[in-house]
This record gives C-alpha cells, sequence and structure tokens, in this order.
C-alpha cells in the first residue's frame, strides 16, 4: 500500500474515532447533566458532589433548551433515557420537598449549593432568620396553602392531583428568568370535567435577581403573588385546558392584588394598557390607534388587562362573576385541540345568564367610562395606582378638522380638548359599533355631557369659562363590539369624514385571510400550494386593502367556483390553466420585473401600431 | 386565412401551450412541495435552514428532512392516503418579556383510533413529527390524552398539528 493511501486510512480512521468520540462525549454531556448516567460509577464517585450538582440545576432550565437543539445528534439509548426530561417536570439535583402544612401541596427543591435557595439573601430582603432549606419550602407551603384557601372559600373547583406538586428552582424562557410557569405535561384525566387537565407549577426558587425587584418586592410578595397566579392557572387547566391565553393572564393577574392586597405588583403593569403606546409593540399593531381587550398578546397588555375584571366585580357587586366565567368555559369542547376556546363567547354567555343580565359590550362600556370618571368602588387606598388613560390627541387650537378613528374590538380612544375663548361643539358621526360620551372636568369633577338634540353634537356652552390649566373636556370613543375595523370621526368645525361599516366579519382574534383562489385552487390541486398562498396573500395586501379590488375579489368569488370545479375534474386542463396563471404568479413575485416586461410590451406594440398606421396610411396614399 | 385555419391553429397553441405547462410541471424539482409547521398550522414554502420540513408529493408517502438530497420517494401504497403531524408543547405569555413559542416533543407515542379501536402507533420523530399510512376514513389522534380528528383521503396527504401540552410562562 502506498504512502498515499496509508496516508489517506490513517486520516479516516482519525475523522470516525474523532466524531465517535465527540457523539461519546455529547451523550455523556447530557447524561450525566440530567443526573441519569449509570455507568463509570469509580468516576462518577470521584466528581466533587458540589460539582455534579452545579450542572444539574444548570440542566433545569438552559440546559434542556440546549438539549432539544441537540436532539437529532444524540444515540437512540441516550435519547431514550432523556426523554423523559423533557416531558415531565424538573429534575433537580440532590432534590428533596416538604409536603405543605395544609398538606395540599409538594414543595419541591433543590439542596445543592447552587441549586437551593439563597438563604443569606432571602433573609437580607425580609428580616427573617431561616436556617433552613426546609424552613423555607413550608413558608412556600404556607403561601400557597393561603392561596389554595382563597380559592376555595371562593367557590372555585381545585385542580386535579393532590398533593399539587410545586417545583422550587430558576425556571427560564429563552434564557432569561421567568416568575413561574404553570404546564398540563403529562396530565392525569380529570373525572370532573370533560377536558380539565392535572399540571404543575415551577417558579423561581428564592427571587432574589435583581430582575424582580426584591428591594420593592421582597421574595416573600414575589412568591406570594406569583403563587396567587400561577395556582389561578392551575385551576383554569383543572376547569378546561383549551382555555384562551389573553382571560387567562387577566384573572390570575387580577386574583395577584385580590389575594394579596398588600403587594400591588398588578398595578404596575397598567401602563402598557391604559398609557398604551403602538409604536412600542412588536411586531407592530395592524391599528394602531388602541389595544383591543380580546387581543392575543399585544406587548403583554393582557397581564394589564387585569383591571377590566375589577371593574366587572364591581359592576356586579361580587367577584363571583368571574369565577363564573371559568365554570362556563369548563362544558365548552374545543373545536380542534391545537386551538383554543375562544372566551369573547364564554364570558358573554356568562353575562347574560342569572344574576349578572348584562352584555359584554354593556360592562365594558361601563369599564371604559371608569377608566376616565374614575368612579372605582373597591381598593380605595390603591386609586393613585391606576393611571388615567392616555389621550390619543390633545387640542388647543381650534376649530379641529374632521379626525377618522378607526378601532378593533372591544377597544377604546380619549381626546383632550383643551379650553378656549369660544363655545365648543364636537360633531360626532360613527358606525353602529361604536359608543361615544363627552366628559366634562371642571374644578376636578367629571361630568357627562349630554347630546344634543340632533344626536350627532355635544356642545359645552361655557367651555370658554372653563380654566385651561385644571380643566378639560374630554371624549371617549369605544368600539364595544367584537368586530374589528368601526370607525368615527369627529370635528369641532361641523364637518364629518365618511364612515364605513366594517366588511370583516366577528371572531375572536387571530386567523387570516377569507377563502381560497377556487380556479388557482383546482388548477394547483391544494390550498396550501406555494402558488396559491402567494396569491392569496396578493389578494389580502393588495387586493383586499382597497374599493376596486374588493369589487374585483368580490366579483371572482361570485364567477370561480363553477369554472373551478371544471378545472378541477380534468387533470389536462390543470396543466393548461397552471400556465395561464404563470404570468400573474411572475408579476405577483417580481412586480418590478413584470413592470418593465409590461412596459416593453407596451412599447413594443405602440411601435407596431405606428408603423401599422403609417404602412396604412402608405398603402392610401399609393391607391 | 380562412375561418378554419384560423380556429385550428388557435387549438394547436392552446394544445401546445398544455403540453408544454405539462411538461414542466413533470420537471423533477417541482415535483415536491414544501412545507413547515409554523407554531400553529403547517404551511406552505421552506423553513430557516436545517428546520426540518415536510416534502409532499402525489401519489407518494409525506417525508420530514432537513434537507432536499435526503428526500426519498416511497410509493404510497394503492387506495391508501396518509397524514403527517407533529407533536408540539404551547408555550403562552411572558411577564417580564414575550415567552410564547413552540417546543416539539420527541418520542411520543402517538395512536391512531378508528372509533374507539387502535388502527396505528408510531412514536414522534426526533424533532417531534410522526407520518401514518392509512387507508380512508375518519380517525382520532392521540398523544398525552389529547386528541385531534382528521379525516384521510385516498391518494391525499393531510397535516395532523397535535399540541400535546400548554405551559403558560409568566
Amino acid at each position: 500500500m502506498g504512502k498515499f493511501c496509508k496516508l489517506l486510512v490513517a486520516l479516516a480512521i482519525l475523522v470516525l474515532t474523532s466524531s465517535q468520540c465527540v457523539a461519546a462525549s455529547l451523550d455523556d454531556y447530557y447524561l450525566e447533566a440530567f443526573g441519569l448516567k449509570t455507568d463509570n460509577i469509580l468516576a462518577k464517585a470521584l466528581l466533587d458532589v458540589q460539582s455534579v450538582g452545579a450542572k444539574a440545576v444548570k440542566c433545569n432550565t438552559n440546559l434542556r433548551h440546549s438539549l432539544r437543539r441537540d436532539w437529532s445528534k444524540l444515540e437512540s439509548s441516550t435519547q431514550t433515557a432523556l426523554k423523559t426530561v423533557l416531558e415531565t417536570p424538573p429534575v433537580l439535583a440532590a432534590p428533596a420537598s416538604v409536603i405543605s402544612s395544609g398538606g395540599h401541596f409538594r414543595i419541591h427543591y433543590s439542596t445543592t449549593v447552587a441549586g437551593a435557595p439563597d438563604l443569606a439573601a432571602i433573609n437580607t430582603y425580609t428580616g427573617l432568620n431561616l436556617v433552613s432549606y426546609a424552613a423555607w419550602a413550608s413558608m412556600v407551603g404556607d403561601i400557597f396553602e393561603t392561596v389554595y384557601n382563597y380559592y376555595l372559600q371562593h367557590g372555585y373547583h381545585m385542580p386535579p392531583a393532590s398533593p399539587y406538586d410545586v417545583y422550587m428552582h430558576t425556571p427560564t424562557s429563552s434564557n432569561r428568568l421567568v416568575y413561574g410557569l404553570t404546564s398540563d405535561l403529562n396530565p392525569v384525566p380529570s373525572a370532573s370535567y370533560p377536558h380539565a387537565f392535572s399540571s404543575f407549577i415551577e417558579v423561581n426558587k428564592d427571587f432574589t435577581a435583581s430582575v424582580f425587584q426584591p428591594t420593592i418586592y421582597t421574595p416573600v410578595q414575589n412568591m406570594e403573588v406569583t403563587a396567587a397566579h400561577e395556582f389561578h392557572h392551575a385551576i383554569q387547566f383543572g376547569y378546561n385546558g383549551y382555555f384562551d391565553y389573553w382571560y387567562a393572564e387577566m384573572t390570575s393577574t387580577w386574583y395577584e392584588d385580590e389575594i394579596f392586597d398588600d403587594v400591588n405588583q398588578a398595578y404596575e403593569y397598567l401602563e402598557s394598557y391604559l398609557l398604551y403606546d403602538p409604536q412600542s409593540v412588536e411586531p407592530p399593531p395592524v391599528d394602531p390607534h388602541s389595544v383591543s381587550l380580546t387581543a392575543p398578546r399585544d406587548g403583554a397588555t393582557e397581564y394589564a388587562r387585569w383591571i377590566f375584571n375589577r371593574s366587572l366585580a364591581e359592576e356586579h357587586n361580587t367577584i363571583d362573576v368571574v369565577r363564573s366565567i371559568w365554570e362556563t368555559l369548563a362544558g365548552v369542547s374545543p373545536v380542534n385541540t391545537s386551538v383554543d376556546i375562544n372566551m369573547v363567547p364564554v364570558i358573554e354567555a356568562s353575562l347574560n345568564a342569572s344574576p349578572y343580565n348584562s352584555t359584554l359590550a354593556t360592562d365594558f362600556w361601563t369599564f371604559v367610562k371608569k377608566l376616565y370618571s374614575r368612579q372605582w368602588t373597591t381598593h380605595l387606598a390603591d386609586l393613585a395606582r391606576i393611571s388615567p388613560p392616555s389621550m390619543l390627541g390633545n387640542y388647543n387650537t381650534y376649530p379641529v378638522p374632521s379626525h377618522k378613528v378607526t378601532l378593533p374590538r372591544y377597544s377604546f380612544a380619549f381626546y383632550r380638548f383643551v379650553p378656549s375663548s369660544q363655545s365648543l361643539t364636537v360633531t360626532l358621526s360613527k358606525t353602529p359599533g361604536i359608543q361615544a360620551m363627552l366628559f366634562k372636568k371642571a374644578s376636578g369633577t367629571v361630568t357627562e355631557v349630554p347630546l344634543d338634540a340632533g344626536g350627532t353634537s355635544y356642545t359645552v356652552s361655557d367651555f370658554a369659562a372653563m380654566n385651561p390649566f385644571t380643566d378639560e373636556v374630554v371624549l371617549l370613543v369605544a368600539n364595544t363590539t367584537n368586530t374589528n375595523s368601526h370607525e368615527v370621526s369627529f370635528s369641532t368645525d361641523g364637518s364629518t369624514s365618511t364612515v364605513t361599516d366594517p366588511t370583516v366579519t366577528t371572531g375572536g382574534g387571530g386567523g387570516g385571510g377569507g377563502g381560497g383562489c377556487f380556479i388557482a385552487t383546482a388548477a394547483y390541486g391544494s390550498y396550501l400550494h406555494p402558488k396559491v398562498a402567494e396569491l392569496r396573500a396578493f389578494r389580502d395586501h393588495y387586493l383586499l386593502t382597497n374599493a376596486p379590488g374588493r369589487i374585483f375579489v368580490a366579483a371572482y368569488y361570485r364567477l370561480s367556483p363553477p369554472i373551478a370545479d371544471v378545472i378541477a375534474r380534468h387533470e389536462w386542463m390543470k396543466s393548461g390553466v397552471r400556465c395561464l396563471l404563470l404570468p400573474l404568479i411572475l408579476a405577483v413575485e417580481h412586480p418590478a420585473a413584470a413592470l418593465g416586461l409590461l412596459l416593453l410590451v407596451a412599447g413594443a406594440c405602440l411601435r407596431w401600431g405606428v408603423l401599422f398606421l403609417k404602412g396604412r396610411g402608405r398603402e392610401a396614399a399609393a391607391a | 386565412m380562412s375561418s378554419g385555419l384560423r380556429f385550428c391553429l388557435v387549438a394547436l397553441t392552446v394544445a401546445l401551450t398544455c403540453l408544454t405547462a405539462h411538461a414542466f410541471a413533470k420537471k423533477p424539482a417541482e415535483l415536491w412541495s414544501f412545507f413547515y409547521f409554523d407554531g400553529t398550522a403547517f404551511v406552505a414554502g421552506r423553513p430557516a435552514p436545517m428546520t426540518p420540513f415536510v416534502a409532499l408529493r402525489d401519489g407518494f408517502l409525506p417525508v420530514v428532512e432537513t434537507r432536499d438530497e435526503r428526500i426519498r420517494e416511497v410509493k404510497m401504497p394503492e387506495g391508501t392516503g396518509a397524514l403527517v403531524g407533529i407533536c408540539y408543547v404551547q408555550s403562552h405569555g411572558g411577564k417580564l418579556q414575550a415567552a410564547g413559542g413552540v417546543d416539539p416533543v420527541p418520542m411520543l407515542p402517538v395512536q391512531v383510533l378508528s372509533g374507539d379501536k387502535a388502527v396505528a402507533a408510531v412514536q414522534s420523530d426526533s424533532n417531534g413529527f410522526f407520518i401514518v399510512n392509512l387507508a380512508p376514513g375518519t380517525y382520532r389522534i392521540s398523544g398525552n390524552n389529547r386528541f385531534t380528528e382528521v379525516t384521510v383521503v385516498k391518494g391525499k396527504v393531510i397535516f395532523a398539528p397535535l399540541r400535546v401540552g400548554k405551559r403558560m410562562v409568566d
């Protein structure tokens, strides 16, 4: 064998063995990190206990994400061994647990230095004199018992599984610390409700990291509000695991302040909703004027929208109104297990029922008026913590020309008029889903201005007499329906802009586009085909956004189904139609090139036309 | 030019166009359609590099792969259809920062039920995907005590995203 061949063989062996080593080390790394490595006992025994522990603690946070990323690189036997790690509650290093005093919770914690709660820091922030991890775990158990008893006394059905598992460690999401998690992985079926699931909770082990502001909220206070929040999620899973996310957060955050009124962390979130800044939202909202009460997620405002529940409780003189919504949800079946149940009709049904006999529109309107009038009736000591809502417009020069606003479902907008040396008449034009109110605030007293006789304007006759520094007139407009894009225009010069009824039908949030492009679908054989998707996107972005485009689409949808039907039944026609659609799709994919080509063709036609006419002219002259 | 001849020319042009399109449609590169899971549904298109995608082709079983060159053709048995699904856990929330997202669940047992009778049992792969070849009919797909109902059609592939858990992140 020549030298070259030997070198190749050696290289091949080197590559193979090194790859094997890498594979083995990765498998060993994860097995060891998760405390599942069973071989090499001698080597394991020689390892420092604390260093093993430190690795294992990390595994419960960032390491699980790494494991998911590297999953396909692991050997199948390793995958089998680690499979449970991805599914089950966290595996703590050197674990220990205590049963809470009431017996309803099992509090898990780690006893390694890196994984255990930082007792010294807890003692510093709280003034407690905790001497053992078990003492802190027992205190956490007591907090959860307090929460449990509160919910039980308020008529809630407790979640399946007892004692309920709570894991204290360092849970993260995207490598950032989080307060807590509630998950329904590996659920135990519940006999109580058809779609109920068991769950487990993970909470930060001590809340001493700076992100939790331990100098403002002590570790005990952070644990209290997190327990109140997460255990309501557990209750939610215990009613119906297909709950809609935004109302779950609204409810859990509301209860933080109902159960632990002295902590007041929930008020910190309010600004994101009441001082809503669409520019700060990623991705930017479709409608930039206001945030919907029922939006799935909009700059984390779902944590702030808890204030609606306070309004509901005050309006109906009982906090049970919120529980009734969750009880209604318990009997609702999901349309599809991958999609959560839209909470809007559930809330509507609960409010419609006795003893509330109301509607979501009525209660939402009461709520948004209260945001300005501040006529809250409970938690009065914390009234100053509720920010007044932001004004989307401040006017101090008059007249104000017509200004049109488009509002998403269940949303609101406020506009301020600063007193000036004249009377004020605000003229409105609105679609039926909009409710409006003009407030006058003078010497700190807020009054509602009645509508003029015509029903389309408000007049503030003493506007000139009001103090421009302390007084104001404020216009509130709100979409109190479950339909997006209701419009309202207002002015102080009597003019109005045209407002158009929304064309989009009701829905619970999310979901896009309407039907498919029938002919293209028939030609390509599937609604999901990429080319059909491109045409659909073109329709949604360029045709449905203007009147001529909408007319074209409406006509197309009327005429195309029978044609599509014929195409779908003949294979040879599909090829032909695909070919005919090709220029259209190319135009959609490459609009600049298509325009260039169009101009080229137009130029060529023009030239041909000119030549043709000249030729005819010459023929005529010759004749 | 007589109208008959003109008609023949038009017909010939249309026929040639159809034939060309048909031939174009048979090019290997165009044989497969690509889809990926976007967190809530399977959508047409290509995901980020090295992210698993689903390749579909009429008459063949679906393929879940990360690279085109590894796609292997396996004929779909006569008179059957197929479903391709993914088991995933959905996360919502984030008080301190947005924490929503999807985590695939690998190696999860998935059962296919017709009525109450189990007709197939598979396990999600290392990326959470699973593929099942079935006779036409309506089935319940079950994983981790969750179900989704699908209707399998002869010669077609359907998607079955299966959410097997939910996580509230705060």
